[in-house]
């Protein structure tokens, strides 16, 4: 579903040359769940950040369900991120002056979809991360793994076909990252979702089918649960 | 992304920083303020001075000249009526009635005005011209003084002017006795004379007054133009008094000393200053305007055509109110340069106001890109909050202005006093339908148009940096 072929990306900072990945290649399966292991610095957020098609490759190509979308235009890029994958952040990017339901209707808002419908469909992703009693509060008023769970709710209202989490337990206390984990894991089984995770925690790492430690850029070890 | 959901989440984006929003708002409405008050004086002494033009005109009528420039009439525009000096060497007053002119020798027309003069065989081809339904020359005539039977009152200046009765019964009188109105020693008058008089006008109508003229022997054109008194010390010249019924007031207005007498009242004294018979008169007539009016209106613009065809100069009621709304335009034009400018300071604290919006909400729109908005709509919402601060600051600036034009008119209107005590007159109470102040759609749909257009250029930069900012680079912005 996900192949990657021969990615590199190459920055430079202080004029000096950093290779956040150093031609890396990875197929990824439909419906797997894979975390992505590694220091900071290691390349495993860029990563996740090419196959959500918000950064750009210096060399190499993504290809997504047969589409290249590394040589996409911005309006085509705009369109695979509202439609086919979700991200979830470490610090959930919620907006404090919204409620739970108006946070989750945002990506909706931007596939021109009318006010009802968005709502709707909101009330439904927030009632698939148990948070139905909560709709119409605002981030402020919610606890850290309740704001997750929402980030969560936003990022799979559109139905997307890949979940994309950079550190999402990074901000949360065990048992609520241990709560979101799991809900991940879940959401990966019942809605056949393909999930990419980076994590520092290797507990949280056994989540995952697939566990990819990534350094320099470059996978240095690729480890499938056996099933 | 729809559109009414880019003007919905912009619109609610403004109350994210209220007073920032208020102090944006406040600085756009002081441009659209001046601009709006500007505009709407302009306006107002646009409606007054077409008023006062058109007091006497149809929209059937044609004013016709020789194309020649004459420069300016001396009429006192806005003066009052202004009271009659005796001659030091006062003559005894021949008191005639109108239909015993006399004759004597005449005198020329100026020889630098030769060229502007129209005569019998001008009149003759004008209202031969298909759809004219009357032509005849406009005549002033320039006595020494109007006066009332009662010693006690004062004599005044006057001008006379000479009307078709078509266009003096469409005149706007404040009073009037529409019977008498066709009879040939009927005089209407300006609304200052009854007050000077200090008498009711309503009391004044049908009261005979005495219009004393001097026979200096020079046509009733030009040459009598000049104002009243010009005779004062008259010498051995003859002087007579003309007497005339008062049919009405007109409504007060810029020329305060007009008296207006029928065309044939009016070649009857002119022959008497010419010191010609009305015969004589009228088969040598010299004036410098014809006034033509047409059968129907929908004939205007082909008689105007036919007119200038001819070989003169033609003016068209619609033409005259032309030029007097291009006049004005041009004066708010330019009175409102300095809204344009406080508006162009305003713009600036819009991109300011903005670009610091952009800083705050740097890793909104980093997550807004992550969940799917393109570099358009990013821009879009961000240009329509410019835009709804345009909007907001227009339609402020128009409803402050409104209220402060509605408040001056009141001011100048009923003035300010308490109980008896008066401490600022009503300077416009004789003018009750001149408002200073008057706002119309156009003025509306002007200034929110510049406001808002304002207000989307200034929008424009930080809309296409917010567009242009790079979602990882926002993400992790603090």
């Amino acid at each position: 579903m996900i192949t990657i072929q021969k990615a590199s990306k190459v920055y430079s900072l202080g004029g000096e040359e950093i290779r956040a990945l150093d031609n890396l290649s990875l197929k990824i399966d439909k419906g797997d769940f894979v975390a992505l292991l590694g220091s900071s610095g290691s390349g495993k957020s860029t990563l996740l950040n090419v196959v959500g098609s918000l950064d750009t490759l210096t060399s190499g190509r993504v290809v997504v369900e047969g589409v290249d979308i590394s040589k996409k235009k911005d309006k085509e890029q705009a369109r695979y991120r509202r439609t086919r994958v979700g991200f979830i952040f470490q610090t959930f990017n919620l907006q404090r002056r919204l409620t739970a339901t108006e946070n989750v209707e945002l990506p909706l808002l931007f596939d021109n979809i009318p006010a009802q419908k968005r709502k709707a469909m909101a009330l439904e992703a927030l009632s698939k991360v148990n948070l139905s009693d909560r709709v119409g509060h605002r981030p402020s008023e919610l606890s850290g793994g309740q704001q997750q769970r929402v980030a969560i709710a936003r990022a799979m209202v559109n139905n997307p076909k890949v979940l994309l989490a950079d550190e999402p337990t990074g901000n949360l206390d065990s048992k609520s990252g241990e709560n979101i984990m799991k809900l991940i894991r879940n959401l990966n089984k019942k809605e056949n979702m393909t999930v990419i995770v980076v994590t520092h925690n290797e507990e949280h790492a056994l989540y995952a089918d697939r566990v990819l430690r990534i350094r320099d850029g470059k996978i240095l070890r690729d480890s499938k649960k056996k099933q | 992304m729809r559109v009414d959901d880019v003007l919905k989440v912009s619109f609610g984006n403004l109350f994210r920083q209220k007073a920032r929003t208020a102090l944006t708002i406040v600085s756009m409405m002081i441009g659209a303020f001046l601009i709006s008050i500007m505009l709407s004086v302009g306006n107002g002494l646009k409606q007054f001075m077409i008023s006062q033009v058109t007091m006497f005109a149809d929209t059937r009528t044609i004013g016709v000249q020789k194309q020649f420039d004459f420069g300016s009439f001396g009429f006192s525009l806005g003066g009052g009526v202004e009271k009659y000096t005796e001659p030091s060497d006062a003559l005894e007053v021949d008191v005639r009635p109108l239909d015993e002119g006399t004759s004597s020798d005449t005198s020329g027309m100026p020889d630098y005005l030769s060229g502007a003069v129209l005569r019998n065989n001008d009149l003759e081809k004008i209202s031969k011209i298909n759809h004219v339904a009357d032509a005849a020359f406009e005549k002033y005539i320039s006595p020494d003084y109007i006066r009332l039977d009662d010693a006690e009152r004062d004599k005044l200046l006057v001008t006379l002017y000479g009307l078709p009765v078509e266009i003096r019964e469409n005149a706007s009188f404040s009073v009037v006795d529409k019977n008498e109105l066709r009879n040939k020693d009927a005089v209407v008058l300006s609304d200052g004379y009854a007050e000077s008089w200090g008498l009711d006008r309503e009391l004044l109508l049908g009261k005979t007054v005495w219009i004393q003229v001097a026979q200096t022997g020079e046509p009733s054109g030009l040459g009598s133009v000049q104002q009243g008194g010009m005779s004062a010390g008259h010498g051995d010249v003859e002087i007579k008094e003309f007497p005339f019924k008062i049919a009405g007031f007109v409504e007060k207005s810029l020329l305060s000393q007009m008296g207006y007498i029928t065309p044939e009242a009016a070649d009857e004294i002119g022959a008497y200053i010419a010191g010609k018979s009305i015969e004589e008169l009228i088969t040598d007539e010299k004036e410098f305007e014809i006034i033509v009016i047409v059968d129907s209106d929908e004939n205007v613009d082909a008689v105007d055509r036919a007119i200038e065809k001819a070989g003169y100069q033609s003016m068209t009621y619609d033409e005259s109110i032309g030029q007097i709304g291009v006049v004005f335009d041009f004066i708010s034009a330019a009175l409102s340069s300095f809204g344009a400018i406080a508006m162009l300071v305003a713009s600036i604290g819009i991109a300011n106001t903005l670009l610091m919006a952009i800083y705050e909400r740097t890793r909104e729109i980093g997550v807004m890109k992550a969940v799917g908005a393109t570099r358009t709509v990013i821009g879009a919402l961000f240009t329509a909050e410019a835009a709804w601060l345009g909007i907001l600051g227009g339609s402020v600036g128009l409803l402050v202005s409104w209220l402060i034009g509605r408040f001056v008119n009141w001011i100048l209107h009923d003035g300010i006093s308490i109980g008896s005590l008066t401490i600022l007159k009503g300077v416009l109470a004789d003018y009750p339908t001149f408002d200073i102040s008057v706002f119309n759609i156009q003025i509306i749909i002007l200034v929110l148009g510049v406001t808002t257009s304002v207000a989307v250029v200034a929008g424009l930069y930080p809309a296409w940096r917010a567009s242009r900012l790079d979602p990882i680079v926002a993400l992790r912005h603090d």
